[in-house]
């Protein structure tokens, strides 16, 4: 016997992991390529409906997400039982003038309780989500996941466009009054992307602030006021993967990539619930499986976040 | 939709580099790749340093390849030797920490790496007679041998993927590998001089 043989014996009998064991891991990159959808993608859906929608404040109709029965793994990733289309066509109902539903959000987000965050708390996230891109896992899929509230890994730019909460909280608390510098001060918290036009660069950097949490309510309402101004902003009422009433922010720009983004918000709230993007060109997929296959104004991904909650630690769920 | 008829457009996903190339304007896809290549991943730096530090340097070497996907070679199909790059990078941080226990397997017999999937009894049975000089001989490589060393014994990389998950000339990974084998073939009791290339030429060239 050799010596490669005897190298190839030792510690042979490591176990190969199971899904539970690696789902921390996949949970981490599929949160970072979350991040990265939202850096990326900058699109817009083409909107046909043109009619408004008068009282959208009165519209919300919060749908109980235990309609659904779900399966939970703690703390991560379960798969719906209830049968759920991978790919939906999307719809949406224009809103009127975008600078006028986002005054508004403004009015609203600075009426908002300040959620007064310190340091050691963790913020408690859980989230519904389809990705028919996503071959293993084409349905509803629950994800819940705890994020450290002061966390100075990603603070100071060591997480490169990554910010803790509190550094974004800060952010938002140091924000000016003046809609052009809060833009301004938002494109330096979220450099340049690739490609990315002026609007574009607002438009997401402005979006992931309003996506913070938590955040102080005169912060959040800059935001909105800031956004406003951002040419070819839309405004539409949709419905969520929950069934849910939202508003979806998008850009009526030209898609850059093969999906366009909207960003969605309880009307009665104006806290985000969630996104989705749209395909922009039919795939016809080749010999790929069913996840590589969609139309053109399909739902590809579809995020509804179900709660955001201050905890004083991690594994609390804040019930 | 309101675009005018654009051409059908086939996005293939099946090849690394094509996920990979797809992936920097479609960032989740890159999961798939960790549904692909993250359990071998794990099990070898298991291997390595224990399945405690296994979940971390899984999580990180894809967060590492997520994030310079754009850097990524798309000549290359296969992103596997890439990821055990990046893992056997992150290994290298904890380099004392390996030696360290494979010392105590070679003083002890008993393998602290491998604690946490063997049972103890079983842990005897196998403490056959060569496991103690072998884990002293791995112990007493330069870390860049130990690395071409196991990438191929435990990661089952051919040579050009060892090359290419290293950044370093084919030529360069047979010396190293060749540095090993004699060192560990010497510490098992064995004669180095007598090391044939041909049979791991054969088998992982």
């Amino acid at each position: 016997m050799d010596e490669m043989t005897k190298v190839r014996e030792l510690r042979s009998q490591a176990p190969r992991p199971d899904a539970i064991r690696l789902a921390a891991g996949r949970r981490q990159l599929t949160e970072a390529a979350e991040g990265g959808v939202r850096a990326r993608r900058l699109n817009t859906p083409h909107l046909r409906l043109g009619w408004r929608l008068a009282a959208v404040g009165a519209a919300a109709t919060v749908t109980a997400a235990a309609v659904l029965s779900a399966q939970l793994v703690d703390g991560g990733e379960g798969v719906r039982t209830a049968p759920v289309a991978a790919m939906s066509q999307s719809y949406a109902v224009a809103l009127g003038s975008p600078a006028e539903t986002l005054r508004d959000a403004a009015a609203t987000a600075e009426r908002a309780k300040d959620p007064r965050p310190h340091d050691g708390q963790w913020v408690f996230t859980e989230t519904s989500r389809v990705n028919a891109t996503d071959g293993e896992r084409p349905g509803l899929v629950d994800h819940s996941s705890w994020s450290r509230y002061d966390n100075p890994s990603m603070e100071g730019g060591k997480a490169g466009d990554d910010h803790s909460p509190r550094e974004t909280y800060r952010f938002l608390n140091s924000l000016p009054e003046d809609p052009a510098k809060v833009r301004a001060k938002a494109r330096a918290f979220y450099p340049k992307a690739d490609g990315e036009t002026r609007a574009q660069h607002d438009f997401r950097a402005l979006t992931l602030l309003t996506d913070a949490y938590p955040a102080p309510p005169k912060g959040r309402a800059a935001v909105f006021r800031a956004m406003a101004a951002i040419p070819g902003l839309k405004a539409d009422s949709v419905k969520d993967i929950l069934g849910r009433d939202a508003i979806a922010l998008s850009l009526g720009d030209k898609a850059q990539g093969d999906l366009r983004g909207q960003y969605l918000y309880n009307p009665r709230t104006w806290i985000s619930s969630g996104s989705r993007h749209i395909a922009v060109t039919d795939n016809p997929g080749g010999e790929g499986g069913p996840e590589d296959h969609w139309k053109a104004g399909d739902v590809i991904i579809s995020e509804a976040q179900e709660s955001r909650v201050l905890v004083d630690d991690k594994g609390d769920t804040g019930r | 939709m309101t675009d005018p008829d654009p051409p059908p457009q086939h996005i293939p996903l099946h090849d690394d580099a094509d996920v990979i190339a797809q992936s920097v304007e479609r960032p989740e896809l890159f999961a798939r790749l960790y549904d692909r290549y993250a359990p071998d991943i794990h099990r070898y730096a298991a291997r390595r340093l224990g399945d405690g530090a296994a979940d971390d340097i899984t999580a990180e070497t894809f967060l590492v390849a997520f994030r310079c996907r754009a850097r990524f070679d798309t000549r290359r199909n296969a992103a596997r030797p890439w990821l055990y790059g990046i893992a056997a990078n992150l290994i290298g941080k904890h380099r004392r920490t390996e030696v360290r226990a494979l010392r105590a397997l070679a003083r002890t017999g008993t393998d602290p790496v491998t604690e946490s999937w063997v049972e103890r009894a079983d842990d005897r049975v196998a403490a056959e007679a060569t496991r103690r000089p072998l884990a002293e001989a791995l112990a007493g490589l330069s870390a860049r041998d130990r690395h071409v060393l196991l990438l191929i014994a435990w990661a089952d990389l051919s040579y050009q993927e060892v090359a290419e998950a290293l950044g370093i000339p084919v030529g360069t990974v047979r010396s190293r590998l060749n540095r090993a084998r004699r060192k560990v073939r010497a510490a098992l009791g064995a004669d180095p001089a007598v090391l044939s290339d041909a049979t791991e030429v054969a088998t992982y060239g």
